[in-house]
């Protein structure tokens, strides 16, 4: 009982306690306690200025990361499309070669009939068959060129029975 | 020194114009206290020195949103024993020593410390305090030295008056013992 009654005493008397007194043993250094709030206020300030410091510096990684991945995504949609375009086969061509194809791409979609091209391949083949007769000086295999169907060659005999077949050409034979 | 009452100080804080005024007047009504307060817990003038400005800049962050919910000066004193008592956590850890050893070290280091102006009788009676518990210690210090309030001690260290009645009790009797026996 007593000792709960001296735990609730607020004055705790202690002879041991009172032989040592209460002063206070402990020492600053001289104007410690002048000079102690500028130094807390500049510790402060150099804190905030840091904040601001580096709160800037932190937005301008922010933004030039975001520029960074902006133009690194630019070259490497750039680079597919140009490798797309190279992965594509350039041939040489002639002029012929370049006709050829063009035909060819207007058949793939149904924009040409194939009687044509062949009407224009034995046109081209004729065409170079008469080339060389007439660097030849040869007149014997004139060309008819809609009648697809004549071959044969024509001779002097029947070009003159043509025209005396015909009355506009009495002029030429007189 | 006059100093300007609790509710003027954090007025004048709240204004932007005048809050680095305000806390100038903080800082010079309560240095000296929260200095020797700290200073009993970690002994060392140095490291005091740094509790207590990592205190009063921690205060200067906080104090608008202070709530007022409590006295200014057991927030203070709040600050101040959580900073206190982290510093030397973070001394047993730095320098790799269990928590004993510390209290020993500084109790040591009051042989020659330049800094300590007691008697042979006031390094005993250090070293019987640092040989109490940390909660026990800053009890002790804040009822026998401070002379605080049980209710002020419990608002700070958010413990029952009962509990820090019989904290202070077992505390003054250890102490006794310590001093008889040494």
């Amino acid at each position: 009982m007593d000792e709960i009654n001296n735990i609730e005493k607020e004055d705790l008397s202690s002879p041991e306690l009172d032989r040592t007194g209460k002063e206070n043993p402990f020492l600053v250094p001289d104007n410690y306690f002048e000079e102690l709030p500028g130094i807390i206020s500049q510790k402060i300030r150099q804190a905030n200025k840091k904040t601001v410091s580096l709160s800037f510096r932190r937005d301008l990684v922010k933004a030039l990361a975001v520029a960074a991945s902006a133009l690194l995504f630019y070259f490497i949609l750039h680079e597919q499309k140009n490798t797309v375009i190279l992965s594509t086969p350039v041939v040489a061509s002639t002029e012929a070669d370049d006709c050829n194809a063009y035909l060819a791409y207007l058949v793939d979609n149904n924009e040409l009939d194939e009687s044509l091209i062949v009407n224009a391949l034995i046109i081209d083949d004729t065409a170079k068959k008469q080339d060389n007769r007439v660097n030849n000086g040869s007149m014997e295999n004139p060309v008819f060129l809609n009648d697809t169907n004549n071959t044969a060659p024509i001779t002097r005999e029947d070009i003159i029975q043509y025209l005396m077949e015909s009355d506009d050409n009495d002029d030429l034979l007189n | 020194m006059n100093h300007s009452a609790d509710s003027d100080i954090l007025q004048l804080f709240r204004n932007s114009a005048s809050s680095n005024h305000a806390f100038d007047l903080l800082v010079k009504k309560y240095q000296q206290k929260i200095y020797w307060y700290v200073r009993r817990i970690v002994i060392d003038h140095d490291d005091c020195n740094d509790v207590v400005q990592n205190t009063f800049i921690k205060v200067y962050h906080n104090l608008a949103g202070f709530r007022e919910d409590s006295k200014l000066y057991t927030w203070l004193y709040r600050i101040a024993t959580n900073e206190a008592i982290n510093f030397l956590k973070q001394k047993r850890t730095r320098m790799m020593i269990p928590m004993i050893n510390v209290e020993n070290r500084l109790a040591e280091n009051l042989k020659t410390d330049p800094y300590f102006n007691g008697d042979d009788i006031q390094r005993k009676l250090q070293q019987a305090i640092l040989k109490l518990p940390e909660k026990q210690r800053i009890v002790f210090n804040m009822k026998y030295f401070e002379q605080m309030k049980y209710e002020d001690i419990s608002e700070i260290l958010d413990t029952s008056v009962g509990a820090l009645k019989a904290s202070f009790h077992i505390a003054v009797k250890k102490i006794e013992k310590f001093l008889t026996d040494h």
